[in-house]
């Protein structure tokens, strides 16, 4: 598509855009070409009210395809699109060269665009020599809660929209679950920052370590939750002998039905939900069959999402 | 910016945290490691809790998605015009690590 069509069927869906009291319900966009074909039916038909992108991604050195910064565009004139950082990592003790660029490319960033809010994730992704791996949590100590405060105030001082934390599937053990809200609200508390609920990765520690949703969701601030994710996963089996199988956000399957029941009580515990987004990783829809899939799934959240009763 | 001496423990852990997870091994020994090595005894209080199932999984995690400076792949700075973020690898895939 070139950048005239892209501009053109992006400004087409204008007028598929009302407004709504309740959460929006929106995609996190990939710019790969599955994602696309998948996704191209439920924004033409204007059911893709918010878009979420993680603009890191555009940074990379391949930069991002037309209709993919089409998109971005068009959402960000309407005032529907929301920010979402992978590579930040908030929870690097180390201070680096490499989070300097990355402030001053997320600077560009907001005054390029227009972002209701903005979120990065718990834990770090950066240490040593390393300069990018998946976020891995720490534990809360005093220092791990003055690193984490101070990387968020960074990002604070650059923007005037909310500014938030995603909670981290991955834990090491069950103190690490059972600390994440607990760790989440201390570190948001100066900043007033929210938390990006993500809801499959409260699934994954269900399965992996046994405790119920109502366990889980009460150890989080949900006052603070203002941003819902939902997403499929996938098990990995252990090379261990006599290890349970461990459940993991890879954003590359079907939504599990247990999910749906997890959206609505969180859609009762929540009262400030803003934006309940659907994840699918790229690559990852590769038949015909993957991407009815991802179109019946996105639209059981929205249903769920349109028939919630909000207070207001 | 100058860190503390608890952030500089701390900045050492999570280094040495993720080279040991970088290394090919087993679950076992990234445990025993964690137990004996002197860079990892101030958070050993909380490194006691991590399980092998879950150590094999951040070991898949970060040689997956982990690109340290002598990655193969790793891009030269360029240009900001170009949309270039220094530091990042070239693949598509590479740029979004998922948890």
């Amino acid at each position: 598509m070139c950048v005239q069509a892209a501009a053109a069927w992006a400004e087409s869906l204008g007028t598929h855009m009302p407004p709504t009291t309740r959460p929006f319900v929106g995609l996190s966009l990939m710019p790969e070409d599955d994602f696309r074909r998948a996704s191209f039916p439920l924004f033409e038909a204007g059911e893709v009210e918010i878009l979420e992108w993680s603009f890191d991604m555009g940074w990379g050195p391949s930069g991002v395809p037309v209709w993919t910064r089409a998109l971005i565009e068009y959402f960000s004139v309407a005032e529907r699109l929301i920010g979402h950082g992978v590579t930040f990592s908030a929870l690097s003790a180390e201070w680096t060269p490499r989070q300097e660029r990355w402030l001053e490319y997320f600077q560009h960033e907001i005054q390029s665009r227009n972002y209701l809010h903005l979120s990065e994730h718990f834990g770090f992704c950066a240490a040593g020599s390393f300069h990018q791996s998946a976020p891995l949590p720490v534990p809360l100590t005093e220092t791990t809660l003055r690193v984490g405060r101070d990387r968020l105030q960074k990002l604070n001082d650059l923007v005037s929209v909310p500014v938030g934390l995603e909670n981290l599937a991955f834990a090491f053990g069950l103190r690490d679950v059972q600390q994440q809200g607990e760790f989440l609200d201390q570190l948001l508390e100066p900043t007033n920052g929210f938390v990006l609920l993500d809801l499959h990765n409260i699934y994954c520690q269900m399965c992996n370590f046994d405790l119920t949703e109502e366990a889980i969701l009460e150890s989080y601030p949900l006052h603070r939750v203002r941003e819902l994710h939902v997403s499929g996963g996938s098990w990995s089996e252990s090379q261990i002998e006599n290890i349970s199988p461990v459940r993991r956000d890879t954003h590359d399957e079907a939504v599990p039905e247990n999910l749906w029941p997890l959206l609505k009580l969180a859609l009762q515990k929540c009262p400030d939900v803003k934006a309940v987004i659907f994840e699918r990783l790229g690559n990852t829809i590769r038949h015909e069959t993957d991407a009815q899939q991802f179109r019946a799934d996105f639209r059981q959240l929205r249903d769920i999402v349109s028939s919630h009763e909000f207070n207001s | 910016m100058n860190s503390t001496p608890d952030e500089i423990e701390l900045a050492n852990f999570q280094a040495a945290l993720l080279d040991l997870l970088a290394q090919p091994i087993s679950p076992e020994e990234i445990a025993r490691r964690l137990r004996e090595d002197e860079v990892f005894a101030p958070f050993r209080a909380n490194s006691e809790s991590f399980e092998p199932r879950f150590l094999e999984v951040a070991a898949s995690l970060v040689k997956k998605w982990g690109r340290s400076d002598s990655s193969p792949d790793l891009e030269e700075d360029a240009p900001r015009e170009a949309g270039t973020f220094p530091g990042y690898t070239t693949s598509r895939e590479s740029e979004f690590p998922i948890k």
